[in-house]
C-alpha cells in the first residue's frame, strides 16, 4: 500500500517520504457508532491525495483524527512524522487546514483572521498577499459576519495557506464555491503540489477529485474500499470505455472484433459503437476505422468517477441508508 | 507564544461585542446609583467615616450577587460557543494546545471583567470625591477593590471551566445557571455549613464540629467575600465575630486563598475535560 514510488522525488522542500500514515485506525463514538474501522494507508510527500466517500462514510472523522480534534479509539495516526495524540500542536505549524464545519469570527475582518493565523504560526506572510491569492483582497477590511459562503470558504482556504505549509488538509474544500472559485482553488492546489506540498483532499464531488488528485482512496461505511491511482481504478472497471463514431456512409466490413481490447461492436446505419476494455484501445479503433471509412464525428466516453465510485461503495451500502451522490456538473 | 495569540484574537473579538460591554458596565451603573441613593443615609451612622465605609462595602456586597451573573455572561460561551460554531476547529487547527486556548480565554475574559470592576470603582471614586460624601477612605477602597477583583476572576474561572467542560452553548448555559443557583441563590436561605452539619450530625451521628461547618460556609465564594469585606471594614456583615485564636483557615484573612482555590480548581477540572474531548 505504500505509494511512494514516483512521489518520492517530487517534493523539493524537505526530504520526506511519508507524510500521513494511518495504522489500524478505529473510532467508536460514545453512542456506539463506529465511524472509522481498521483504517490503514499512507500518503507520500508531494502527493495530491483524494479522499472520497459518500456523506457519513467516515471521511470527516478520519480528518478530525488527523488534525488532532478527535482521539482514535484504537490504532495510530502519524502526520509529518508526529503521532497526533502526542504533543501534536507544534507540528501544526507545518500544516494548513480547512476543516469541515468550521466557523469564522463574525466580528473580525478577513485581514484580522489571516493576521491571527500569521501570528499564531509565527509566519512571515503578508495578509494582503494571502487575501489576493484567494481573491478577496477587496473585502480585506470587512467583518466576515456579512460574508457569503463562498467568500468565507475563500478566506478559510487563504488561512490554510499561511506559513507555506508542508501539508494541506482540506475537508470538502469546494463547498460553497462557485465554478470560478473551484477552478482557482484547483490551480492553487496544483501550484502548491508542484512546489512539494502534500495535499490531502476530501470530497464527495467526484469531478473535483478526478480533476486534481494523483491518487484516491474511497471510503465507505468506515472502511477503505479502494486505494489507487485514478487511471488504475478506471482500468479495473473496464468495459465501459465507449467510442461512438459517425461515418459518411454505412460501412461494409470493418472487422473491428479482431482488434485487441475490443469487447463489443454495434453498427446502426452509419454509426459505429465500440466498447473497449480501457481508454488505451480507443486510438487503435479510430485508426483502424479511419483506414476503411471516412469518419465525420467521434464521441468518446470514459467511465466516470461516478461509475467507479458506485461500484466500490454499492456493495457495502444497505438499501435504506443509501446516500444520494452529487453528480458532477 | 500561543497563549498571547489566543488572548490577542479573543480580546479583538470580544471587544467588538456590544452585549459584553453592556453586561460589563452594568455593575458600574448599579454601583453609581447605589452610592447616589445612599448619600442621605449617612446621617444614620455615628460618624461620617463609618457611614462611608459601610456604604462602599455594600457596593462590594451588591457586586457579590451581581458580578457572578455578569462573569457568566461574559465567559460562558468562550469555549463551548466556539465548539458549537466551529471556530474552535480553526483555533485548535493552529499550533495552539488546548491548554493555550483555555488559559488564553481565561486571561482575555478576566481582563474584560476586571475592566468592568475598574469601571465600577472609578464611578465609586468619582461619586465619593465629587458629591457630598464627607471622607474618602482610600486604603479601604483599594482593599475592597482587590477583593472584588479576585472574586470576579474566580467567577470567570468557574465560567471558563464550565465552558471547557461541555460541548454546547445550551449545556454551558444550563450548568452555569445551576452553579449560580446553588452558590448564590440557594445558599441565601441556608449555609453550606448548616447543610453539612445536618448530614454530619443528623445522618451520620458524629459529634458537632463547628469549625468544619464554618470553614465549609466560608468556602462558598459569596460567603467568603462577605467575611473578607468584614475584615477590611471592621464592620460585621455576617453577624458573627470570631475569636482570633481559631484556626487560620476560618479567619477572614484566609478568604483571598479561598478565592484563589476557586480560580484554580474550575480551570483544572475544565482543562481535564477539554483535553480529551472530541471536538467535531
Amino acid at each position: 500500500m505504500l505509494e511512494i514510488r514516483k512521489y518520492f522525488m517530487r517534493g523539493n522542500k524537505y526530504k520526506r517520504v511519508t507524510d500521513i500514515d494511518l495504522n489500524g485506525l478505529r473510532k467508536e463514538f460514545g453512542n456506539g457508532v463506529v465511524a472509522v474501522d481498521d483504517l490503514s494507508f499512507s500518503i507520500g510527500s508531494g502527493e495530491i491525495f483524494g479522499f472520497l466517500g459518500p456523506n457519513g462514510a467516515g471521511k470527516s472523522t478520519t480528518i478530525d483524527i488527523l488534525l488532532g480534534y478527535v482521539a482514535p479509539t484504537a490504532g495510530h495516526a502519524t502526520v509529518l512524522g508526529q503521532d497526533v495524540c502526542d504533543n501534536f500542536a507544534p507540528t501544526r505549524n507545518r500544516i494548513g487546514i480547512l476543516p469541515e464545519g468550521y466557523g469564522l469570527y463574525d466580528r473580525l475582518t478577513a485581514r484580522e483572521h489571516v493576521e491571527w493565523v500569521v501570528r499564531t504560526k509565527d509566519a512571515a506572510d503578508d495578509p494582503n498577499t494571502i487575501l489576493e491569492r484567494v481573491g478577496i483582497a477587496d473585502a480585506a477590511d470587512r467583518r466576515v459576519g456579512g460574508f457569503s459562503k463562498g467568500m468565507s470558504q475563500r478566506l478559510a482556504f487563504g488561512m490554510a495557506l499561511v506559513g507555506d505549509p508542508d501539508l494541506l488538509l482540506l475537508d470538502e474544500p469546494s463547498s460553497g464555491l462557485d465554478p470560478t472559485g473551484i477552478q482557482e482553488m484547483r490551480k492553487t492546489i496544483r501550484e502548491l503540489a508542484d512546489d512539494g506540498t502534500t495535499v490531502f483532499f476530501s470530497s464527495h464531488v467526484l469531478s473535483e477529485v478526478e480533476a486534481v488528485c494523483d491518487r484516491v482512496g474511497i471510503m465507505s461505511e468506515g472502511r477503505l474500499v479502494a486505494l489507487d491511482e485514478i487511471d488504475a481504478l478506471r482500468d479495473q472497471i473496464g468495459g465501459s470505455a465507449r467510442l461512438t463514431l459517425s461515418l459518411e456512409s454505412p460501412p461494409r466490413s470493418l472487422e473491428l472484433e479482431r482488434l485487441r481490447g475490443v469487447r463489443t461492436v454495434a453498427i446502426d446505419g452509419d454509426t459505429v459503437s465500440v466498447d473497449c476494455r480501457s481508454g488505451a484501445e480507443k486510438v487503435d479503433v479510430i485508426k483502424h476505422v479511419d483506414d476503411r471509412a471516412a469518419i465525420t464525428d467521434i464521441v468518446s466516453e470514459e467511465p466516470s468517477m461516478e461509475d467507479l465510485f458506485n461500484r466500490y461503495t454499492e456493495g457495502t451500502h444497505s438499501e435504506t441508508d443509501r446516500q444520494i451522490l452529487e453528480v458532477p456538473q | 507564544m500561543s497563549v498571547a495569540d489566543v488572548i490577542w484574537k479573543d480580546f479583538l473579538n470580544v471587544r467588538r461585542s456590544k452585549g459584553i460591554w453592556i453586561a460589563g458596565s452594568t455593575y458600574a451603573v448599579f454601583a453609581g446609583l447605589f452610592l447616589l441613593i445612599q448619600r442621605n443615609q449617612l446621617r444614620f451612622y455615628e460618624t461620617g467615616r463609618e457611614g462611608v465605609i459601610a456604604t462602599v462595602s455594600q457596593v462590594n456586597s451588591l457586586g457579590s450577587f451581581f458580578v457572578p451573573i455578569v462573569a457568566f455572561v461574559v465567559a460562558y460561551l468562550a469555549i463551548a460557543g466556539e465548539r458549537e460554531t466551529g471556530s474552535a476547529k480553526l483555533e485548535l487547527g493552529l499550533p495552539n494546545t488546548r491548554r493555550d486556548v483555555l488559559i488564553g480565554k481565561f486571561i482575555s475574559r478576566s481582563f474584560v471583567m476586571v475592566l468592568s470592576v475598574v469601571l465600577a470603582y472609578a464611578v465609586v471614586v468619582a461619586i465619593l470625591l465629587l458629591t457630598s460624601y464627607p471622607v474618602f477612605p482610600g486604603p479601604t477602597l483599594l482593599a475592597l477593590f482587590g477583593l472584588m477583583t479576585l472574586y470576579t476572576i474566580a467567577y470567570v474561572a468557574i465560567a471558563i471551566g464550565i465552558s471547557a467542560a461541555v460541548a454546547t452553548k445550551a449545556r454551558a448555559a444550563a450548568v452555569g445557571f445551576g452553579v449560580y443557583f446553588v452558590l448564590n441563590v440557594l445558599l441565601l436561605f441556608t449555609t453550606l455549613g448548616n447543610l453539612i452539619r445536618r448530614l454530619h450530625v443528623g445522618v451520620f451521628g458524629f459529634s458537632e464540629t463547628p469549625i468544619l461547618y464554618q470553614f465549609a460556609s466560608q468556602f462558598v465564594p459569596n460567603e467568603g467575600i462577605l467575611v473578607g469585606i468584614q475584615s477590611i471594614t471592621g464592620q460585621s456583615v455576617t453577624g458573627r465575630e470570631l475569636p482570633s485564636s481559631t484556626a487560620f483557615y476560618v479567619q477572614p484573612e484566609f478568604m483571598p486563598v479561598v478565592l484563589c482555590v476557586w480560580i484554580v480548581v474550575p480551570l483544572v477540572v475544565g482543562y481535564y475535560r477539554f483535553r480529551r474531548a472530541d471536538v467535531s
